[in-house]
């Protein structure tokens, strides 16, 4: 090939990489459009109203119902991953796995319905701790699943090392393998947290709404997802753009959680 | 102190899949005994069944029996298995949110050893032994990750030699390490098999006739010949020995 020509097709080339680069810079923001357009709905229909005592109740509401879910979910997805993690292999962990994918899969109104069959029936009550029922509902299965994809990733090395100098399986997974899952785990339960905040659908079943401060954890609470959900379809346009400094809170507490998860990951990356 | 092992028609299989048909080899005592073969013949999960560590995969089971100094293996509890038989792993694998003392206590501490200065004395010992001590004593409650590969390996090597063991497996230990690190870990296996015996897997041909007194070929899952270096790397007796050792496959 002559000069020329080898010059020519190079020039061709670095143009044509020139278009793809442009064509990617457009679609990056394509898909960051939704969000944005999202935030600055939120932002420029919510903020006047942010400071107001009304949000207090939801918010305490939601926080509660997520903390009460968690204590639920913690334990409980913590031993479903280890049990997974432990018992691989056997034809009882393909089915426990199944559906435990299945339930963390499930639309959550299912869940709402289930957990008012079992909880709300049973006890009487709409209330706040079935709603934390029915968000630990499917906060055990992702938690479960989660923590089992990181023992398998990144500790079975480590647990390896622990059982050739003779230690117990329990004292190698508690000692030595633990302590190293501690970020992952924190992570996972940050996003079970954010996705339990948001939902709205099984609370309908099980939580109710309360424009009042709920008797303690057996009564119908506010939350923030209800709030939103009542207010929009209030007639009332002041009533409606409370819904958007509901929304506005939720967001705030959504984006929070997420800074932390990223900057707990980034720490360990280094 | 080091004890001749034993194997008597050892078989291992990972669910159906027949992965070692009955081997039977015996590894002396204070002798370098190193493992070669090409990669799925079946080396690691011919060490891993001397610990009885191949036990703990999901579907994993051997037959056959293993012999420490007259004892069988596979009538002890592998607990008790492993602090005779102590294992290094290919990739460097230390506790890493340890420091380099609590790596080394580890082994002790796990066996319920409590008193400080016992573990320290120790933990400097092995240290000593795996030839790391001069580079880690003034970083000994450093954080691990501080450690070059070379020496987190070396350091691998340390905690397993804490709890005192007979038998030291090294799988592969150098695979994953700068030449420089390979050869001091070479160098101190000829070291260390005056208090050890040492079973030492390797896919480096070199390596394996340098530091070896016995040599084992593995080939799909069958000891194929086993004798001193000299000998198999010289004068193999049988053909498929000769065609791996000359390239001809593997």
């Amino acid at each position: 090939m002559r000069e020329e020509q080898f010059i020519r097709a190079i020039k061709r080339r670095k143009r044509k990489d020139q278009w793809y680069f442009v064509f990617l810079l457009f679609m990056g923001f394509l898909s960051l459009f939704p969000l944005f357009s999202v935030l600055y709905y939120v932002v420029s229909k919510g903020w006047f109203d942010l400071f107001s005592a009304g949000f207090l109740k939801p918010t305490v509401g939601t926080l509660e119902m997520v903390l009460i879910a968690m204590v639920f979910a913690i334990p409980l997805g913590t031993g479903l991953g280890l049990y997974l993690y432990e018992s691989r292999g056997t034809r009882m962990v393909t089915v426990v796995r199944y559906t435990a994918d299945l339930l963390s899969g499930i639309p959550s109104i299912l869940i709402g319905m289930a957990v008012y069959a079992v909880v709300v029936i049973s006890t009487g009550t709409f209330s706040l701790f079935a709603g934390s029922v029915a968000l630990a509902t499917f906060s055990i299965p992702y938690l479960g699943r989660e923590i089992e994809d990181q023992l398998i990733a990144s500790t079975s090395a480590i647990k390896e090392g622990a059982l050739a100098l003779g230690a117990t399986n329990t004292r190698a997974l508690l000692q030595m393998v633990m302590p190293v899952m501690t970020r992952p785990l924190i992570v996972a339960i940050l996003f079970s947290m954010s996705r339990a905040m948001g939902e709205t659908a099984p609370l309908l079943f099980t939580t109710l709404g309360n424009h009042f401060w709920p008797i303690g954890l057996m009564s119908p609470a506010s939350t923030l997802s209800l709030q939103i959900y009542f207010d929009a379809l209030s007639p009332n346009s002041f009533v409606q753009s409370q819904a958007w400094t509901g929304a506005l809170i939720l967001i705030a507490f959504i984006i929070l959680l997420f800074l932390v998860a990223k900057w707990i990951t980034r720490e360990e990356s280094k | 102190m080091g004890k001749s092992l034993v194997v008597e028609s050892l078989s291992a299989f990972y669910g159906k899949q027949q992965i070692l048909y009955h081997v039977s080899m015996t590894m002396p005592e204070h002798q370098v005994t190193t493992i070669i073969g090409p990669s799925g013949a079946g080396k690691s999960t011919f060490v891993r069944c001397l610990n009885r560590l191949h036990e703990t995969t999901p579907n994993a089971r051997m037959e056959g029996s293993v012999w420490l100094d007259h004892q069988n293996l596979y009538e002890l509890d592998p607990i008790i298995v492993r602090r005779k038989v102590g294992m290094v792993f290919q990739a460097p694998n230390p506790f890493p949110t340890r420091t380099v003392f609590e790596n080394v206590a580890a082994g002790l501490r796990l066996n319920g050893i409590r008193n400080k200065s016992i573990i320290s004395e120790q933990v400097e010992k092995s240290l000593q032994l795996s030839s790391l001590w001069d580079e880690v004593k003034n970083s000994l409650h450093q954080p691990v990750w501080n450690l070059t590969r070379g020496q987190q390996q070396r350091l691998c090597i340390a905690r397993a030699l804490a709890i005192e063991p007979s038998v030291l497996i090294l799988d592969e230990p150098a695979s994953t390490l700068d030449p420089l690190s390979s050869l001091k870990i070479e160098e101190l296996v000829e070291e260390l098999k005056s208090h050890y015996t040492i079973v030492l897997v390797t896919h480096n041909l070199q390596q394996a006739a340098r530091v070896a007194d016995l040599t084992a070929l593995f080939l799909d899952g069958e000891l194929v010949e086993q004798g001193s270096p000299a000998e198999l790397f010289t004068r193999p007796k049988d053909k498929r020995t000769e065609d791996y050792l000359t390239g001809r496959f593997g």
